[in-house]
């Protein structure tokens, strides 16, 4: 991105102070989100979010892997991101690995929960086949196509996105084996289990430029950012994850501050995105 | 790979100019016509699957080995061919050790379509297991000296390695049935592998004005040339493989006519690299019998006879690979084994071309190379039965002094054939040196069990 | 396997001399400038044209000439099983390579000394034929980010499966291990730029394949300059010209 001039970082900040921002909106105002499912057919389930020009495309996608020992009766659930040079000509080659690991770390945290997969978006015990056997693993894959900043958020809609749309196939048993042996697997074609997307969060990112927090920075904004919050709330209003990101320290009333108002705007996100979402996915099934 | 300023060569503009000038009146820089190859030697190594091609100044090296794997799981009955290039900085300033470039991707790759793609190798022979062991064929191209064209230097290299490549006889066995017991080359003699056809790499490049398009180009041309297009074409009349990537754009027609021409001079290099493998194979197989001298002698006089019959090498070659394993099992309690072997090898070692070396050819200096020697010759290999051989390389000889200045590149319509004779007499007659024999008696066949390098 | 039917069917109901179905859309990445989506069947693909621009790499610089660069990458998702490995593998060095001397022929780059041209291909969804959507895309992404060149470039694969020659073939036809030809033309010169081939054919076989590739090509030719001058028309309405 080409550099800012000082005219242009005053107007920036200005704006946010007077609560109008270049683009005409409010400080928490989110842009407009628009919702395609399915976009990849060959995946069990996919998505892509646009938030005014940032581009992501998540899918999700199931192979029948073995569960690990500590937690037989668990899934495995992992998400990568991927930048695509398409965004920002630094990210070809390596140039895009910092990024990546960044926000694959960030959403890992948000959604997973901890290590014993406790407080997670997503049950892995639903993903569970055979126990200690057989089970399902989930690969979320995330690409970023184009960049204007809020990619954590954007990511975050595609992931709910995706695994709303997600139609695992069923899994018949063949028959009762006992000892090391594998069990025979039937993949259906026909039934799918879709998942209970209502326990999975948002993300929600608040940047503080100045003295005020806006939501939704896009890349200008975010270039003047002195530190951001993101976190990640579900539909109960409950925590499931924070991160900060900048260099700039913050008194802790107000981070207590920063949530308060983060919880306000996820409600809105929520509702927003979940009709978005349902007609995205009523879109795709006329189509 | 961001190559640094400094190591980048380029070619001055006058250079250029020159070089684009003589080649609108058909002329080339080291005096070719724009369809002429320029002279391929092949050398091989002291083991098997080592070959080295010289094409004029390009010089590129190529090494076969073999491994067990286990194979893709797509394709549990075949075997694994896979080809990494190396190029050394020493070949060219602009080429960096570490990761491969695009060029060096890019070569490993064709090379790889032109051997994989169009089955020239039969990997379905190389499965020992189906599913769990099949063998792994590693060939490594080092770029040795970077004199432009190195995808043609290479796919040649890469082809001599592979027929003279030899794997280990394997078997199944253990309790089971399940293991896999390797045999050495010492107890049984190791398969070379089966190539069906020779996939030939040719390469034309474009110049600007439409009409100019020259075969084999050098290092000066290439920097000079708007695009090249690479095509792999065997003896029958297929193409493997073409790549053209990019470049100068060239209409339909021409592209049908460069093909037509890789056909026709695919045919001549194929001949050529044939020849020489086989060379290479009755010298292995002769040097394996000489091992034991006491055993096979009388067989090779039977042997070379058949040879001279012109049905090729490859009898003659077979049918020494059998005796000497008939030898092999005969002599092996033979104690006195290993003392033959060493005083052999020692003094294959102190003479260089002694004795009927038929691999070796006359230096253009060498008195002899009318092939006086023939008399000579008969006496000094009476007790071998050699005479025979010595006689086709006596008339090979007569015609070699006509080729004696063959390292000029020859300019015929039928040059394939004349510089394979001459590379081939080039070989044999070293051993006419007469200096040596004087210095060594006769009997002692001193046959030089390592080739040519 | 039965890739033609004895009706003259193929695997997905199309007949040999039939393309899959194109679609093209300009401008989708808002930062780059310009952008393209193409669409050939199931073979989605998105080129993002960053230029020309200072060079990055001092080194680097051409002083006669725009310095092009390429790269292609396959998203973790866009084939059947998971890649674990998205950038860096031979394969794709080679297609960048391709796809970088290809758009290099094409561009005019003396006009534009000592700058820089990045194309970026991202490859959504593989089916086959994924070399040539790139350079369609590719094409395109040129043309809306105002790069001058010669002629656009067009390609399309073919094959030779069950002796009959099949235009634009699919992943399943492609892994058959049959021959693949992609070709790819500068339409309005008439002149082959890129050509790759790989199994065996004989010389008459490959004169008809690569005949029926070309035809492929200039029927992509034509859609693409629709595309172009629908694009153009918008742009012309939208400035209320």
């Amino acid at each position: 991105m080409v550099g800012l001039s000082v005219g242009e970082k005053h107007f920036i900040q200005g704006g946010i102070a007077q609560d109008l921002r270049s683009d005409g909106r409010k400080r928490l105002t989110y842009r407009p989100i628009y919702v395609e499912t399915g976009v990849i057919p060959q995946a069990h389930g996919s998505a892509r979010i646009r938030l005014g020009a940032t581009d992501v495309i998540a899918s999700v996608k199931g192979e029948l892997g073995k569960p690990s020992a500590l937690q037989p009766d668990k899934g495995k659930i992992a998400i990568y991101v991927d930048c695509s040079p398409t965004a920002a000509p630094m990210f070809e080659g390596r140039g895009g690995e910092e990024l990546s690991t960044e926000l694959s770390v960030a959403l890992q945290r948000c959604l997973l929960g901890g290590k014993s997969g406790a407080g997670s978006g997503i049950d892995p015990s639903s993903l569970v086949i055979v126990e200690g056997k057989v089970c399902w693993d989930l690969y979320i894959d995330g690409l970023v196509i184009s960049s204007d900043g809020n990619l954590l958020d954007a990511l975050g809609a595609a992931i709910k996105a995706a695994l709303s749309n997600t139609g695992i196939p069923k899994v018949n048993v063949a028959s009762e084996t006992s000892g090391d042996e594998q069990p025979e697997v039937n993949i259906s074609d026909e039934e799918f289990l879709r998942f209970d997307t209502s326990g999975i969060p948002v993300i929600v990112t608040l940047t503080k430029v100045g003295r005020h927090n806006i939501v939704d920075a896009t890349s200008e904004e975010e270039s003047q950012m002195s530190s951001a919050i993101s976190i990640s709330i579900n539909r109960k209003g409950r925590i499931c994850g924070l991160t900060k990101r900048g260099g700039a320290g913050l008194d802790p009333s107000i981070i207590l501050d920063m949530i308060s108002v983060a919880k306000h705007v996820s409600e809105q996100l929520i509702d927003k995105l979940d009709s978005e979402i349902a007609a995205a996915e009523a879109d795709e099934e006329e189509s | 790979m961001d190559s640094k300023l400094a190591n980048t060569w380029r070619l001055t503009v006058n250079e250029k100019n020159f070089i684009k000038t003589a080649l609108l009146s058909e002329i080339r820089i080291d005096g070719r016509k724009p369809f002429e190859f320029r002279n391929i030697i092949i050398n091989f190594g002291s083991e098997d699957g080592l070959a080295e091609v010289q094409l004029g100044q390009t010089r590129v090296m190529g090494i076969v080995t073999a491994k067990l794997v286990q194979p893709y799981q797509d394709r549990p009955n075949e075997g694994i061919l896979t080809i990494y290039t190396e190029f050394s900085p020493m070949a060219d300033l602009s080429f960096e050790t570490g990761r491969p470039g695009e060029s060096a991707v890019e070569l490993g790759r064709i090379v790889d379509r032109g051997l994989r793609e169009s089955r020239a190798v039969d990997t379905e022979s190389l499965c020992i297991v189906s599913g769990k062991l099949v063998w792994g064929i590693r060939i490594d191209l080092h770029i040795l000296d970077n004199g432009g064209n190195l995808v043609d230097a290479a796919n040649i290299a890469a082809l001599a390695a592979l027929m003279t490549f030899r794997r280990p006889e394997c078997s199944l066995g253990g309790e089971d049935g399940q293991e896999v017991i390797i045999h050495p080359p010492e107890m049984m003699e190791p398969l070379p592998l089966i190539v069906h056809h020779l996939p030939i790499a040719i390469t034309f490049g474009f110049f600007i004005d439409e009409s100019i398009v020259v075969i084999d180009p050098t290092h000066n041309e290439e920097a000079v040339m708007a695009g090249r297009m690479i095509a792999i074409v065997n003896a029958n009349g297929d193409i493997c493989a073409i790549q053209k990537a990019g470049g100068e754009g060239v209409s339909q027609s021409v592209i049908i006519q460069c093909l037509q021409l890789a056909i026709t001079m695919a045919a001549g290099i194929t001949k050529q690299i044939k020849e020489a493998v086989e060379a290479y194979n009755s010298e292995r197989a002769l040097q394996k019998i000489k091992r034991e001298p006491s055993c096979g002698g009388n067989n090779i006089k039977e042997s070379q006879n058949q040879s001279i019959d012109n049905k090729g090498i490859e009898v003659a070659g077979q049918y020494m690979e059998r005796l000497k394993l008939v030898s092999r099992e005969s002599c092996i309690s033979q104690s006195n084994d290993d003392e033959v072997d060493s005083k052999l090898s020692a003094l294959r070692r102190g003479t260089d071309g002694n004795g009927i070396n038929f691999t070796r050819g006359p230096l253009s200096w060498d008195p002899y190379s009318k092939g006086v020697d023939p008399e000579f010759l008969k006496a000094s290999l009476a007790s071998q039965g050699l005479s025979t051989r010595n006689k086709k390389q006596g008339s090979s000889g007569e015609e070699k002094p006509g080729e004696a200045e063959g390292e000029e590149p020859y300019r015929d319509a039928n040059p394939k054939s004349s510089a394979v004779d001459a590379s081939e007499t080039e070989m044999q007659t070293k051993g006419q040196k007469t200096l040596k024999d004087a210095v060594k008696p006769k009997n002692k066949r001193k046959k030089k069990g390592s080739s040519m390098i | 396997m039965e890739y033609v039917s004895p009706e003259g069917l193929r695997l997905d109901g199309r007949r040999p001399m039939e393309m899959r179905q194109i679609r093209a859309e300009i401008g989708t990445v808002a930062r780059a400038d310009g952008s393209a989506v193409f669409e050939m069947g199931n073979t989605k693909v998105i080129a993002a044209v960053y230029g020309p621009r200072e060079v990055q790499n001092r080194s680097q610089q051409i002083s006669d000439q725009a310095l092009v660069r390429c790269e292609y990458s396959m998203a973790n998702f866009s084939t059947g099983d998971r890649r674990r490995k998205p950038k860096g593998d031979r394969r794709s060095t080679e297609i960048s390579l391709v796809i970088r001397q290809t758009m290099e022929a094409c561009i005019l780059t003396h006009l534009m000394p000592r700058s820089q041209i990045d194309i970026f291909v991202q490859v959504l969804q593989a089916d086959g034929g994924t070399r040539s959507a790139c350079i369609n895309a590719a094409t395109l992404a040129l043309a809306d980010a105002g790069i001058p060149m010669r002629d656009i470039v067009t390609s399309c694969s073919a094959g030779y499966l069950n002796s009959t020659p099949l235009l634009d073939l699919n992943y399943i036809e492609d892994s058959a291990g049959g021959p693949d030809v992609t070709v790819g033309i500068l339409p309005k010169l008439d002149k082959v730029t890129l050509l790759q081939m790989d199994a065996k054919l004989p010389l008459d076989i490959f004169e008809n394949v690569m005949g029926l590739a070309t035809e492929g090509c200039k029927a992509v030719a034509n859609y693409i300059r629709e595309v172009l001058l629908e694009n153009t028309k918008q742009l012309e309405y939208r400035r209320g010209l």
